[in-house]
């Protein structure tokens, strides 16, 4: 085989033993990699039905086909375990260069199961493993963790995956982090924390062999020509922090715990205002020629020094969100959360609820007593160090922050029990996943597509925004094309998550991110790289593929139709002012939209995959086990 | 004369340096015609914002009229008071 070694490294903490599996190579044109990959390991792999934090519970990591290749941006891993969010995929991405150095020592995969007694880590030089003592790691921050690994084996080609104090301390949106990149949202740094696994670390010396270089370096030239010119200027100079004032504008953009979609200090947390005082450089994941990742400090104030790279939705869920409109605070809190190895989006909608709830009169400023303030603290909507100071309660379990630490489905649920109070009427996360940032009420596709999602409330994995903010369809209102879309538009993201490729390059192949776009270029670059005969259709079936095996994963673990829901805020609570207040996703809407969604997909009208369709995919044994 | 104001958003404010721009228009003037103004105004939005053909917007680069709906034609035209804003296709983050 071209493009990968055939080869699964597994590795069991608790004997500490390995093991090699070969694949064969119908699954690789099956699974592909990434987050496909990934969540078929974990299908393979996993005790049905466990509690994700316990041994059962595998890690699996999975190369794209394109790492350590020539392809831009393909330097990208998918990791799935059982999220201890939603009890359902956790499907991550990451980019960088532990995937280079995972793919150059020779693995296609990786998959860790059981427990550690005692806190290790993995050394994978080439194909020997090493478990090696990591309690002098506890408690480092993520990025001391990579460079504390690479002078203890003395070679700075190591690259590692690890996690923070958040993960040891099981916080459940603990990241996975490596090249200080992360891979975030559905909790992995808490699994690998229940693991007693700080980290995974890897020197690979070997090549990657593709089946034409000569036509993958002119594809890969031609694909990098383009990534420099206007398909990609967006990313490059503002990045997606130039999010922030379109959104505003369209009424869009979540405020204090969305409530509204408008911000009045829009401006002062814009990418534009972050550009001109508190830009420090840019710069790429390895193998990126876009280079999107805006590295910011503050620059003065309680908060000078901090410095960390700058993206949307890290800093919607921390400014706006929280009412605060002061970037030094939210560099500031989003430096906290990377540092600490945990996801800055449920991190941040975890504190707006807490600062709703505290403004509701449930929680008291005795709550919020902590080191910092022994007295506690009044966390108000735009009280900046509030939100500075909760983000390392929650990556620390210190005081209030023990509950904050469980996400927000659970915090609400718990703080319901005990006061007989509906917090959880803004507790904003649909299957236990914290909300993106964009607001559904005024665009109902992509209300459908957050709805349904796998791993909950992902932008993602549904570009179901897309039609409505492009006006293919009136985003206001829904109509029966709503099912068709959703579905379109996750398959059409599946795709680059499996492969994975970086979405950020989907202009670039013809200057057309549709499918007649780009799925003929890629697959003349799977093609090159692996030597196979990929066409339009065999890529377009990547996504089909892999959105399937993530359903079936959830099937497997208990989903129903019921929990394809979204916030009770966005479908009973209009919003007041902007360009789409007045809007909800109503009941009827809904059900009427995951009726015509599931009829899209051909499944039953409980959701449930007919078998014969899982048949057709190559996924026999898994029509067995949950084909209806 | 129909009067509208041209808000620009992301690349178009970084290139212009403007947040927005009035526009006074002559009768009968499309969305086309307002790219050829702002493209003889703003030379800097030609490239990445505005093709060099000068009359068609850069993909991802749209038109959104009063943050209500996208221009899809650019051959219609704009109302009197419109407020139309420069802006790109949302994604990621």
């Amino acid at each position: 085989m071209y493009g990968y070694s055939g080869k699964v490294l597994h590795v069991d903490l608790t004997n500490r033993k390995v093991r090699v599996e070969r694949k064969p190579e119908e699954w690789y044109r099956i699974y592909i990699g990434g987050v496909a990959m990934a969540t078929r390991l974990c299908w393979e792999n996993i005790e049905v039905g466990c509690d994700p934090l316990s041994p059962g519970n595998p890690i699996c990591i999975a190369n794209g086909v394109f790492a350590g290749t020539p392809v831009p941006v393909g330097g990208k891993y998918g990791i799935a375990s059982k999220s201890p969010l939603t009890g359902f995929i956790g499907d991550s991405l990451s980019g960088s260069w532990f995937t280079i150095a995972l793919k150059r020592a020779g693995w296609d995969a990786l998959v860790i199961h059981g427990a550690s007694d005692d806190w290790v880590y993995l050394f994978i030089d080439d194909d020997r493993v090493e478990f090696r003592d990591a309690s002098h790691l506890v408690g480092l921050g993520a990025y001391q963790t990579e460079e504390a690994i690479r002078e203890e084996l003395n070679d700075d080609q190591v690259r590692s995956a690890v996690i923070g104090p958040a993960g040891e301390k099981l916080v459940r949106m603990a990241s996975v982090t490596n090249d200080s990149r992360q891979a975030g949202r559905t909790g992995h740094g808490a699994v690998w924390g229940s693991k007693k696994l700080k980290a995974v670390s890897v020197r690979g010396t070997q090549g990657v062999r593709v089946a034409d270089p000569q036509e993958l370096l002119q594809l890969c030239y031609d694909i990098t020509q383009a990534a420099q010119g206007p398909h990609t200027q967006k990313y490059r100079i503002l990045g997606t922090p130039a999010n922030v004032l379109n959104l505003n504008r369209l009424g869009l953009l979540p405020t204090r715990n969305y409530q509204e979609g408008v911000f009045e200090k829009a401006e002062l947390i814009s990418g534009e205002y972050l550009h001109e005082h508190y830009h420090v450089k840019t710069i790429a994941c390895a193998q990126c020629p876009i280079a999107c990742e805006q590295m910011s400090r503050a620059k003065d104030g309680p908060y000078a020094g901090a410095m960390t790279g700058i993206d949307y939705e890290p800093l919607y869920a921390v400014s706006s969100n929280c009412g605060v409109g002061d970037l030094q605070a939210a560099i500031k809190t989003i430096d906290i959360c990377d540092r600490g190895g945990m996801d800055a989006m449920s991190t941040g909608v975890t504190i707006s609820w807490a600062m709703e709830t505290f403004e509701r009169g449930i929680f008291t400023k005795e709550d919020f007593k902590c080191s910092k303030y022994p007295d506690g603290f009044e966390p108000y909507f735009g009280n900046a160090d509030a939100v500075v100071t909760l983000a390392e309660m929650i990556r620390d379990r210190e005081g209030i922050g023990d509950l904050l630490a469980e996400g927000v489905k659970r915090a609400s649920a718990q703080v319901d029990a005990e006061k007989g109070t509906e917090t959880w009427k803004w507790a904003m996360h649909i299957k236990g996943l914290e909300c993106p940032g964009y607001d559904a009420r005024g665009l109902k596709t992509f209300a459908l597509g957050l709805a349904v999602g796998t791993r909950g409330a992902c932008h993602n994995r549904s570009a179901a925004y897309d039609p409505d903010i492009k006006g293919e369809v009136d985003r206001f209102s829904v109509d029966e094309t709503r099912g068709e879309l959703a579905k379109s538009t996750e398959e059409y993201a599946a795709v680059y998550d499996t492969l994975p490729l970086c979405k950020f390059i989907r202009r670039c192949f013809t200057g057309k991110a549709d499918r007649a776009g780009a799925w003929p270029a890629i697959a003349k670059l799977i093609n090159a790289t692996t030597g196979w005969d990929f066409d339009y259709d065999a890529v377009d079936l990547i996504g089909v593929r892999a959105h399937a095996i993530k359903k079936a994963f959830n099937i497997r673990e208990g989903w129903t139709r019921a929990d394809d829901h979204l916030p009770w805020r966005w479908m009973h609570e209009p919003m007041t002012e902007g360009a789409s207040a007045g809007h909800v996703v109503t009941e009827e809407e809904l059900e009427y939209m995951k009726d015509l969604y599931y009829k899209a997909k051909g499944w039953t009208k409980e959701g449930l995959i007919p078998k014969e369709q899982l048949i057709e995919l190559g996924m026999e044994d898994v029509a067995e086990e949950i084909g209806v | 004369m129909p009067k509208v104001v041209v808000e620009f958003y992301g690349t178009a404010r970084h290139v212009t340096g403007q947040k927005e721009v009035p526009l006074e228009l002559k009768e009968g003037s499309t969305f086309r015609d307002v790219v050829k103004t702002l493209a003889a105004r703003y030379p800097a939005l030609i490239g990445d914002v505005i093709k060099p053909s000068g009359d068609e917007l850069q993909m991802p680069n749209m038109f959104n009229v009063n943050a209500r709906r996208v221009v899809q034609d650019l051959d219609t035209q704009p109302e009197d008071g419109d407020r139309i804003l420069l802006m790109f296709v949302t994604a990621g983050g």
